[in-house]
């Protein structure tokens, strides 16, 4: 029997920085992202990135912690645990990570995690994740002024994607550019609610679309809906988008035609904004207390 | 933690067995009449001087399933705390009240009285009609109502309400309201003496008992404070605005994510204290201060008073943050919010805008909002 | 975003409105009133922007404020909610000002009637007006506090008159009175005009003589048979005389809805082949669904009654007196029945019962609006009281009064139909 494709699946990744060396640090800071689809560490060396991991969320929210921290540090050599100086956990699974020191949540992580990522002049973050989307006015340090999120539902964020990739039996990361590849822009399908986009969806393909159209249809309806986020928090300049929908140029070049504005180029996997953020507040907090401790 | 208050213990057993509680159930074995008040509009007094208790009719300490008020009330368009109340009302819950008295105040108030008295079987008496604005004009309407309410109370009980009673009556509501003011202006100190979840409980009590044993438990309250010097730790310093509150588990769970809830704007809460029924004809001074010209209800226009109103308790108590509750469906609070909003967001004070059903929990989205909330006032990092 | 003054007011929006407003008059009209009522709006739109481009006081206003006062004072005036929603609905833009009020705070369990100018204003699509006017209605919680929002963005005046719950009372009579001066000397104020009592004379006479025709309407509709009346131009006849209160236009228009039924009865012809379910509407029709009503009378289904919209107490019409003209516009103010269905339901589920009964109506419809808290709250008490008092049955849906799609429509005639059977079977049983 041929072994079942799985559509909705993305490549994990790892990432360490080969020129830093971690045992030279002094401050050694993590966070560690965990949200509904996936979870992710990022590790820094005195504040610089010096590793990070990007999986596949689990059953539950300790084993994504222990899978992300397993991925992250199993190519670096000597580096354990014990050796973390400070660990802040974040997203949705943030109060029940075993062994971080502190939770954040991913709304302040993504806001310095972007902050980071992108430069001192966002002052608009989008964060297209698992299961929900926001948005965050920010200032030039990273920290939150404002913020928004949409109620919970698949509409709109990586979890909807997924269902859609293995519905239409296409890898979820060749939507975005399955989506832009059609000769003529179609309407929006009418509902985001995954449910019955499903159901317009075979209904659209059955009376002929291809499943490029189709999933421009989609990509379109879920463009839509982000926007609404988008206007009521009010678009300032410099734009950025974070989280895993931010890989997909579909919905991504279609909200900057929405709101006029193009979003910043990531240097970064969009994805580790939140545990960046949350690896940023670790180093900030630890050399606050350990300030604190030698002033005592 | 600091020590537990042994009076707030006291008032938290009073709570519990809400709605017909220890103090109403004892009031009731006397042979002695409960009137239950939906909206404070509807002045406390009259119902006092008539000799009855006056309860206010809420819901409990959690979020309840809204089953049969839903079949009456559409779920779609009246807010949960009307629907709660109608729930309560049909469950039998309320069976202990011998009548309601109600105002109309807003649609969802107006039309759990309707629906409600059409629907169970506790006597409503004709709603007191309360004008959205306070001028020269609504006093002189508001007194009409009022007298007519206490006309028909004494028809409906049979009993005379003497001025000299509600002379009285008015000196023990307003006796209330000194200690409250008192209680609300030790939070003002870095290191206030109760959680907002305590205060919450005192003011749920309030409306829940005879007022005397109230008044009673207040003194000794303040007495406590005075004498155990009780304070709880510095934290930033929050307002929780809405409708209404009755649930000091929510609070709490505020407070746990490290602040201290120091004020409210509620129906339940500041608005029901602030304001004391002045000197002079005892009728007129009722109807002028349940019109509530200071810090009014989000349905009064013009919404000037209410924004300065909001900004002075900000600078009072010397707020960082404000979280407004927005009860979905609330249209007055609704429709109020952004006329203060941007005021105080002006003034330096951060305002979360937080939709919440009635008696709402504090899990998943709601959580991490707050939270947020709570960390824009205190994650204070040099990157 | 934050609650801030809208810097910059484009009118294109609106005046791009007016001509779909004529669209609408060539395509959907079928009656001579309905042309009217088309050319009417047109012209009340024509006559703010001319007042907007030539600098002379325009105010806008909630529905029922008394806009005799505006012709009396001689000052361009048009209902906010009413316009916004009339043209929202047919440009679709409803998504934009949606957003909009929800940018500043305004969630959409407010009642999109009355968001929906609250979106106008936060787009600057708005003319500016010189000053806001708005009412509780009888009590409405939206038309009540939207105008705050408004003058907030426009940074322009807003005086609310506000009205008893009870408003039949004396007290509440002369309650309003007081609230009628004061908005006019806030209006004198405001606008720099001087109120004309000679003028508001005239014109609570003219609306007057507009009540007396529709009481005259509602006596023809509750007695012809078939029914001379056109399935939900109610909710047109009612919107026309707010918009002409006080003035000619509006009693021509009545007149001209008269006489057009008149005709209806005298050739014997209703509008529907057959009249298979003469059904009660408890509230309003939802409006634009043109198709929806087309498909109705192809069903033989004919709404007999619409009582939010023509139920009008003679008795109570007779006693306004134009010659105490502040008196007469509180009592046009309660006389409206309209009104009476945000006061206390005892009023309005009588209005709907003695409606269904004399007008011999087979069933009830309910078509009330989702974020109405008034009429929403009260639909299972209407449906109750209808089978206990009437015998008849209620088909009781929600829908937005703005939400007109196909999909809608779709699921509408779908619950229509079932509930024709139901009609059918009480029908087959009374035989």
């Amino acid at each position: 029997m041929a072994e079942k494709k799985e559509y909705f699946r993305w490549v994990e990744s790892t990432y360490v920085n080969p020129e830093m060396d971690w045992k030279k640090a002094d401050i050694i800071s993590a966070g560690i992202d965990v949200g509904s689809v996936s979870s992710q560490m990022v590790v820094l060396c005195d504040g610089q990135i010096y590793a990070y991991s990007n999986t596949r969320s689990g059953s539950s929210s300790p084993k994504s912690a222990n899978n992300a921290m397993d991925l992250c540090l199993k190519d670096i050599p000597g580096l354990t645990f014990d050796r973390i100086n400070y660990l802040i956990g974040t997203g949705y699974g943030r109060v029940n990570i075993p062994f971080a020191h502190k939770a954040i949540t991913e709304i302040s992580c993504h806001a310095l995690g972007a902050n980071f990522m992108y430069g001192p002049s966002v002052r608009t973050v989008l964060d297209m994740g698992g299961q929900d989307c926001k948005t965050i006015h920010i200032d030039e340090k990273g920290k939150c002024l404002s913020f928004l999120m949409n109620d919970k539902c698949a509409a709109g964020t990586g979890r909807g994607m997924e269902v859609f990739a293995e519905m239409l039996k296409v890898p979820v990361t060749e939507i975005g550019d399955m989506s832009l590849d059609v000769a003529e822009e179609p309407e929006a399908v009418s509902s985001t609610c995954v449910v019955f986009a499903k159901s317009e969806a075979s209904g659209l393909l059955k009376s002929g679309w291809s499943k490029n159209m189709v999933l421009a249809a989609y990509c379109k309806a879920m463009a839509t809906r982000i926007l609404e986020l988008l206007t009521r928090i009010g678009v300032e300049k410099e734009f950025a988008i974070t989280g895993g929908i931010a890989k997909n140029k579909g919905i991504v070049k279609r909200i900057e035609k929405l709101i006029g504005v193009e979003a910043l180029i990531p240097k970064y996997d969009t994805q580790i904004a939140g545990a960046l953020g949350a690896a940023m507040f670790a180093n900030a907090i630890y050399k606050k207390q350990n300030k604190k401790m030698s002033a005592a | 933690m600091a020590e537990m208050l042994k009076t707030i213990e006291e008032i938290g057993k009073v709570n519990a067995s809400f709605p017909f509680t220890e103090p109403a159930r004892k009031w009731k074995e006397q042979g002695k009449k409960i009137v239950g008040w939906i909206c404070i509009n509807v002045p406390e007094e009259v119902i006092h001087a008539a000799g009855m208790m006056p309860f206010r009719l809420t819901g409990g300490n959690e979020e309840i399933s809204l089953d049969l008020a839903n079949e009456y009330l559409f779920s779609g368009g009246t807010c949960s705390f009307s629907r709660t109340i109608l729930e309560l009302q049909l469950r039998g819950e309320y069976g202990f009240l011998d009548c309601i008295a109600g105002a109309t105040p807003c649609e969802g108030v107006i039309r759990l009285a309707e629906v409600g008295s059409y629907y169970h079987n506790i006597p409503t008496l004709p709603l007191l009609d309360t004008p959205r604005k306070f001028n020269d004009l609504a006093y002189k309407f508001y007194h009409g109502e009022v007298m007519e309410f206490k006309k028909n109370l004494e028809k409906f009980f049979g009993v005379t309400i003497t001025d000299e009673a509600i002379v009285d009556s008015i000196a023990l509501y307003n006796k209330t309201r000194t200690d409250l003011k008192k209680l609300h202006d030790l939070m003002k100190s870095n290191t206030p003496p109760l959680s907002g979840a305590e205060m919450l409980e005192v003011l749920n009590a309030a409306v829940r008992m005879p007022r005397e044993d109230f008044n009673t438990l207040l003194e000794k309250l303040l007495e406590e404070i005075k004498t155990t010097g009780r304070s709880l730790p510095a934290a930033p310093r929050i307002m929780i605005s809405g409708a209404l509150l009755n649930t000091p588990s929510f609070v709490q769970s505020v407070e746990s994510l490290g602040v201290n809830v120091v004020v409210d704007d509620f129906c339940n809460g500041s608005r029901y204290w602030w304001e004391q029924v002045e000197d002079g004809d005892p009728w007129k001074a009722l109807a002028k201060r349940y019109l509530l010209p200071k810090c009014s209800c989000p349905r009064i226009n013009p919404p000037q008073n209410r924004t300065d109103w909001i900004s002075q308790i900000a600078k009072d108590f010397r707020l960082d943050g404000i979280i407004a509750l927005t009860m979905r469906c609330c249209a007055p609070y609704i429709l109020n919010l952004p006329m203060w909003k941007t005021r105080l967001e002006d003034e330096g004070v951060t305002v979360l805008d937080l939709d919440i059903e009635y008696g709402g929990g504090f899990s998943g989205q709601i959580r991490t909002r707050i939270e947020a909330f709570v960390e824009m006032l205190s994650l204070e990092v040099e990157i | 975003m934050k609650l801030r003054k809208i810097e910059n007011i484009d009118t294109t929006m609106f005046e791009q409105g007016i001509p779909i407003m004529a669209q609408l008059r060539d395509h959907h009209s079928t009656t001579r009133a309905e042309t009217m009522f088309y050319d009417l709006t047109i012209k009340l739109c024509d006559e703010v922007m001319s007042a907007v481009k030539g600098g002379r006081p325009f105010v806008t206003n909630v529905m029922s404020f008394p806009t005799e006062i505006y012709w009396a004072m001689d000052i361009a005036g048009i209902e906010y909610d009413f316009i916004a929603g009339m043209f929202s609905l047919y440009m679709g833009n409803k998504d934009e000002i949606f957003t909009a009020a929800k940018s500043i705070g305004i969630r959409p369990e407010i009642c999109s009637a009355q968001r929906a100018p609250i979106g106008w204003f936060a787009k600057g699509w708005f003319p500016k007006p010189t000053a806001i006017v708005n009412t509780s209605l009888c009590q409405c919680d939206n038309c009540a506090q939207n105008a705050n929002i408004m003058g907030a963005l426009y940074d322009v005046p807003v005086f609310c008159i506000t009205r008893p719950y009870l408003f039949w009372t004396q007290k509440g009579l002369d309650f309003m009175v007081e609230e009628i001066k004061d908005a006019i000397s806030f209006l004198e104020k405001t606008t720099g005009h001087k109120m004309n009592y000679d003028k508001l004379v005239e014109a609570t006479r003219l609306t007057k003589k507009q009540m007396e025709i529709s009481v005259e309407i509602h006596n023809l509709i509750k007695t012809a048979r078939p029914c001379p009346v056109k399935s939900g131009t109610g909710f047109l006849i009612h919107f026309l005389r707010m918009m002409y209160a006080g003035r000619q236009e509006g009693v021509d228009y009545c007149q001209a809805f008269l006489d057009e039924m008149k005709e209806r009865v005298a050739s014997g012809k209703g509008y529907t082949p057959e009249e298979k379910y003469r059904l009660v509407s408890c509230y309003t029709f939802p409006p634009g669904m043109h198709g929806l009503l087309d498909w109705m009378e192809t069903q033989g289904a004919t709404l007999v009654a619409e009582p939010m919209y023509h139920y009008y107490n003679e008795a109570e019409v007779a006693k306004i007196d134009p010659t105490k003209p502040l008196e007469a516009l509180a009592r046009i103010f309660y006389v409206e029945p309209y009104h009476g269905f945000y006061g206390p339901y005892e009023v309005f589920s009588d209005m709907i019962i003695n409606d269904a009964i004399q007008s011999g109506a087979d069933g009830a419809v309910n078509f009330f609006n989702t974020n109405c808290r008034m009429c929403g709250a009260v639909s299972r008490l209407i449906k109750d009281q209808l089978r206990d008092k009437a015998g008849l049955s209620t088909l009781t849906v929600d829908v937005d009064v703005m939400e007109n799609s196909a999909a809608v429509e779709e699921e509408l005639k779908k619950k229509l139909e079932q509930f024709f059977l139901v009609l059918d079977n009480a029908k087959r049983k009374v035989a």
